[in-house]
C-alpha cells in the first residue's frame, strides 16, 4: 500500500501540510508529532468540541517550545525568516505578496506529496514547494494508525479525528507529553473521539 | 522587528556560519517563489518549454522537478 495524501480528507490533508510548514518554520527537517498537534489544534471544531483540542495553538505551541523535544540533529539554531532578515528580505511579506499575485498558496496540499521510500519503507516524506521533511517515526505511526482507524470503520478516507486518534494511541509519543503539561484531559479527548467515531454513519461519509 | 537589529549586528560581525546560513535559506525562499510561479504558469497553460526557458534551465529539469507537485503537471 503506498501512502500518500490522497488517503486523507482535504481538511486532514490541510493539517499535514499545516504541520510540516510549521515544523519548517521552527528550523526543523522532521515533522514530529507535536506539529500535528499543533496543526490539529489550529482548526475547530475538532471531534465534536467546538473549542477543538480546548487549548490556543498559542499556548500549545509555548508548550511544545518548553518541552524541548529533540529529534535527530534538532532544529537549525535560526529559521530562515530570521536569517533572511540578515539580508534585510522579509521573507514573510515577499511570499505574501507571490501569493497573492500568482493566486497560488503554498500550502495547498496539491502542490504537496507524501511519499514512502521504496528502498527504506519505514521513512514517509512529506514533499512541497521547495520543503521537503521527513516524519519521525511517531507521525509515520500516526498516520498509519490514522489510515487504519479510517479502514475499521469503512470510510473511505481519514480525517482529521484519525489524525488525532493516531497521535494519542501512542503512549510514548511526545505529543502526550506536551498534552500533560497543559490544562487538556486526554481522558475526555479520547472519549470524545470514541463519541465521534460512533455517531458516524458506516461507508457513504461524504469525502469532505 | 526587534530581531531585525539583533541580526544587524550578527551581519556586522562577519560571522560566516550566519552568512552561510542566510545564503541557504535565500536559496529556499527562492525555491519556493519559483514553485509558486510554475504552478501559477501551468495554471495559465504555459507548456514546460516556455516555463524551462524564462527559468533558464532545460526543459527536462522544469519538467522533472515539478510534474510530481503541480496539478496538471503530467503530460
Amino acid at each position: 500500500m503506498t501512502t500518500t495524501l490522497d488517503m486523507f480528507t482535504p481538511a486532514a490533508r490541510e493539517t499535514l501540510v499545516r504541520a510540516a510548514q510549521l515544523a519548517a518554520a521552527e528550523g526543523h527537517s522532521l515533522i514530529g508529532p507535536e506539529f500535528v498537534l499543533l496543526a490539529l489544534a489550529e482548526v475547530r471544531p475538532l471531534a465534536g468540541r467546538p473549542d477543538g483540542l480546548g487549548v490556543t495553538p498559542a499556548a500549545l505551541h509555548e508548550q511544545i517550545r518548553r518541552e524541548q523535544i529533540k529529534h535527530d540533529r534538532g532544529p537549525r539554531a535560526q529559521g530562515d525568516g530570521v536569517l533572511l532578515a540578515t539580508l534585510g528580505i522579509d521573507a514573510a511579506d515577499v511570499l505574501r505578496r507571490a501569493s497573492a499575485a500568482t493566486g497560488v498558496r503554498p500550502g495547498d496540499p496539491a502542490l504537496w506529496s507524501l511519499s514512502r521510500s521504496r528502498i527504506r519503507p519505514l521513512r514517509l516524506t512529506l514533499d512541497g514547494p521547495a520543503l521537503r521533511l521527513r516524519l519521525t517515526g511517531e507521525s509515520r505511526k500516526a498516520i498509519e494508525v490514522a489510515a487504519w482507524s479510517a479502514r475499521r470503520a469503512r470510510r473511505p478516507l481519514a480525517d482529521r479525528e484519525d489524525l488525532l486518534w493516531g497521535l494519542l494511541a501512542d503512549g510514548s509519543s511526545p505529543v502526550v507529553r506536551v498534552l500533560a503539561g497543559l490544562p487538556v484531559s486526554i481522558r475526555a479527548l479520547g472519549d470524545d473521539l470514541r463519541t465521534w467515531h460512533g455517531s458516524l454513519p458506516r461507508r457513504g461519509r461524504p469525502a469532505a | 522587528m526587534e530581531a531585525m537589529t539583533e541580526l544587524a549586528d550578527a551581519v556586522d560581525s562577519a560571522d560566516p556560519a550566519t552568512g552561510l546560513a542566510a545564503v541557504a535559506a535565500l536559496r529556499r525562499l527562492a525555491d519556493e517563489l519559483e514553485a509558486l510561479h510554475v504552478s501559477n504558469a501551468r495554471a495559465q497553460g504555459w507548456s514546460w518549454e516556455a516555463i524551462a526557458v524564462a527559468l533558464g534551465v532545460r526543459r527536462q529539469s522544469a519538467h522533472k522537478k515539478y510534474a510530481k507537485h503541480i496539478a496538471g503537471g503530467a503530460r
